[in-house]
């Protein structure tokens, strides 16, 4: 019984804590997900939904990820049958909307691996924006 | 005015659906491209170092792809894709069907790195390097093509753009047919299957 209402307590916690962040931040990550790679790779990708809950742009300007020597915002486009990579500079994401990075489209490049990424690991990533805010995220590892 | 947007709202989706069509119909019909690699044959090395050609592989059908392992969807994505394909496609036909995944990128895909890249998707494949020449008379030979971008602002260094297409050979080594490195599995085996059994009578 004392156990059933500590694990209350717990999950008041959580669910008080997950409305005050989405009560107060402006920007919210959901989603989020690593491509598990070979353990020879150097590189992975990293994907997730933004989402804006204010008025204004938000423009997300870099990440970082403890795991790799460096994090940059890609885009991939297919061009009339031409798979493009590059890198952009920023992400901005309008008033009240949102913007998903997924296979095909917008990533967050891992470069420099440290660490092979295994289907089911945990890789902590920040995101930092233009405003200083940054936003840790965990993505979870998975083969697409 | 009502009946005119209406009409022109139909002729505009008319027009994008065939845009669609027509560009899905030219990459995916075999006959658009020509004869591709009419020698049906190629060398290049495999991820053990071995001379790989191309006409040592009659008898089996193959899946070409063109790619390089640090390319971070795609690549894996189609892989694990093929994985996919295989256990559609069951156990008889695995040996029967052979992945040749051809590295663009020999500056950094050694034989070594491929083997490793290669043996984590558990397919039927093999993974072949050779000179930039080498690579590019394959690529010439299946009216592919890839770009090399280099770019001092990413850490990559450099990148590539290459062109999305997965060629199914025939046992005899002749190219008869053109997959989007996108289409799901279920389509690409269906269309295996028939194939094969086409190829047997
Ligand atoms: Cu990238």
């Amino acid at each position: 019984m004392r156990k059933l209402l500590c694990l209350t307590g717990v999950f008041a916690l959580l669910a008080s804590s997950a409305a005050y962040a989405a009560a107060a931040g402006k920007i919210s990550v959901t989603d989020a997900w690593v491509q598990a790679m070979p353990p020879s790779s150097s590189i992975s990708a990293a994907y997730m939904t933004i989402t804006n809950n204010s008025s204004q742009n938000v423009v997300l300007s870099s990440a970082s990820c403890d795991i790799a020597g460096a994090a940059e915002i890609h885009q991939m486009k297919d061009d009339g049958g031409m798979m493009r990579m590059s890198m952009v500079a920023s992400l901005t994401i309008p008033p009240q909307g949102k913007v998903t990075l997924k296979p095909g489209g917008y990533h967050l490049m891992l470069i420099d691996l440290k660490k092979p990424v295994n289907n089911g690991d945990v890789v902590p990533i920040s995101l930092h924006f233009k405003d200083g805010e940054t936003i840790k995220v965990n993505a979870h590892a998975r083969n697409q | 005015m009502r009946v005119i947007n209406k009409f022109s709202l139909v002729l505009l989706l008319g027009v994008c659906l065939s845009a669609v069509n027509c560009t899905k119909q030219v990459a995916q019909s075999v006959s658009g491209y020509g004869v591709l690699n009419p020698q049906r044959d190629f060398v290049l090395h495999d991820q053990d170092g071995r001379i790989f050609h191309l006409k040592d592989h009659r008898g089996q059908m193959v899946l070409l792809f063109f790619g390089y392992t640090s390319c971070p969807d795609i690549c894996p994505t189609t892989l694990s894709k093929l994985a996919r394909v295989y256990e559609l496609l069951g156990p008889q036909m695995r040996s029967q069907l052979l992945t040749v995944f051809v590295s663009i990128d020999p500056q950094r895909d050694t034989p070594q790195k491929l083997k490793e890249y290669l043996r984590y998707f558990k397919i039927n494949a093999v993974g072949l390097t050779g000179t930039k020449a080498e690579i590019d008379t394959v690529i010439n030979a299946y009216k592919a093509s890839y770009t090399k971008e280099e770019t001092s602002s990413s850490a990559m260094g450099y990148m590539f753009d290459h062109t999305d297409l997965l060629y199914l050979i025939d046992r005899r080594g002749k190219t008869i047919h053109l997959f989007h490195l996108e289409d799901p599995a279920e389509q690409i085996a269906k269309i295996i299957q028939g194939k094969a059994a086409l190829s047997h009578g």
